[in-house]
């Protein structure tokens, strides 16, 4: 009880201000925090069945979801295309290949040429990207509350559908999941040398494209193409990293601002004058940094 | 506290624009990163130059002050370690 009061509450044996918000008990914390993060960056790095992101995404699961919520809305379900899927992995290769996070390619390919390259001729197409998700049913439900990718899921223009699910490096972020989803409805008497595209659109950007140009695709080595399968990445390490960071990070910073609350509180009624930080400078500081560790890692929609 | 009304809605206004700005930039590790750094400093800067003002200024708190701020950037590279 006493050691207590000596960390958490301004009393005489700590010059009436809680050890903890000492600067040097606070200097302690901060780099015992440094090397936490190099510890945790470290042990994901080699161990990734002990502690890493623990994922769950499956195309099957993905389908199920997009259907279930086509269902709902009165919309007739969509079939797995074996072109469209071979599209949507194309493209996630290309994606992690060239590092970018864009419908359209910096080299200028487009997700239509990825389609009519795996041999899928259609009269309408539509692509949404996610990444940064765990579960399937995390990203089914941040498409559908995005209203331009939810009118792709939704679209009674579509037919058919491809998913691609692939881990990799992606414009800095480690073993991000990334989520393609190609939708398409195919040209009517199919003849891949004498009916082009007639309209080719991206709901999700609102894009129309009459002339498409046609781009040599890049070919990617096999070496440094992503390994993982285009249809389900499944990971169930030890330990939660993310669970387990969040919480030692937002334990810390309400433990903190529980602390300076009480603080205040009681200086106040006592009348004490010190001369010490303003304690509602760290406070705000502190919640905003509980904020931004909330936000982190959180998935993202394009 | 109604004279430090002024400072604590700048302050709270910068800080709200620094979280704001790192949920429209999800997938960009280094941009957040510097962003969180930004943040920090500009606390730092903001808490000493308040007690500037007010000519309480002692180097026990400008200590406090780059510490907290230092634990707070510490806590966000935890937290990218374990979600990124």
């Amino acid at each position: 009880m006493e050691l207590f009061r000596h960390l958490f509450l301004p009393h005489y044996s700590n010059n009436q201000r809680a050890k903890i918000l000492h600067y040097d008990s606070v200097l302690v914390i901060a780099v015992a925090l440094f090397i936490g993060s190099f510890f945790v960056g470290t042990v994901k790095k080699n161990y990734q069945d002990v502690l890493g992101i623990s994922y769950n995404i499956s195309a099957q699961d993905l389908l199920n979801l997009t259907n279930q919520d086509r269902i709902q809305a009165g919309d007739s379900p969509l079939t797995i295309d074996s072109q469209l899927t071979q599209a949507a992995a194309g493209k996630a290769e290309d994606m992690f290949f060239h590092n970018y996070w864009a419908h359209v390619s910096p080299t200028g390919v487009t997700p239509w040429q990825f389609i009519t390259d795996a041999g899928y001729h259609y009269t309408t197409a539509g692509e949404n990207l996610a990444r940064g998700y765990t579960t399937a049913s995390d990203v089914i439900t941040a498409w559908m509350n995005s209203p331009e990718h939810r009118a792709n899921m939704l679209s009674k223009n579509y037919t058919n559908v491809g998913f691609a699910v692939q881990q990799g490096t992606l414009t800095g972020d480690n073993n991000t999941v990334l989520v393609v989803e190609m939708f398409g409805s195919r040209t009517y008497a199919q003849s891949p040398q004498t009916i082009p595209p007639i309209v080719q659109q991206v709901q999700a950007q609102n894009y129309i494209f009459p002339n498409p140009t046609v781009t040599p695709m890049p070919t990617i080595p096999p070496s440094l193409a992503p390994q993982a399968s285009s249809q389900a990445v499944v990971r169930a390490p030890l330990m939660n990293s993310v669970l387990l960071v969040r919480l030692i990070g937002m334990a810390l910073v309400l433990m903190f601002i529980i602390t300076l609350t009480i603080d205040v509180i009681l200086i106040d009624r006592k009348q004490i004058i010190r001369i010490v930080g303003h304690n509602i400078d760290h406070m705000l500081f502190l919640i905003a940094i509980l904020l931004i560790a909330t936000l982190l890692g959180s998935g993202v929609l394009l | 506290m109604k004279k430090h009304l002024g400072y604590y809605i700048c302050q709270i206004g910068v800080l709200g624009a620094v979280v704001l700005a790192i949920s429209q930039t999800q997938g960009n590790t280094l941009l957040q990163l510097f962003l969180v750094l930004f943040m920090a400093l500009f606390y730092c800067f903001w808490g000493i130059l308040h007690h500037v003002i007010h000519h309480d200024l002692r180097l026990k708190i400008v200590l406090e002050y780059c510490t907290i701020a230092l634990m707070g950037i510490a806590i966000i590279m935890l937290v990218m370690k374990g979600v990124l």
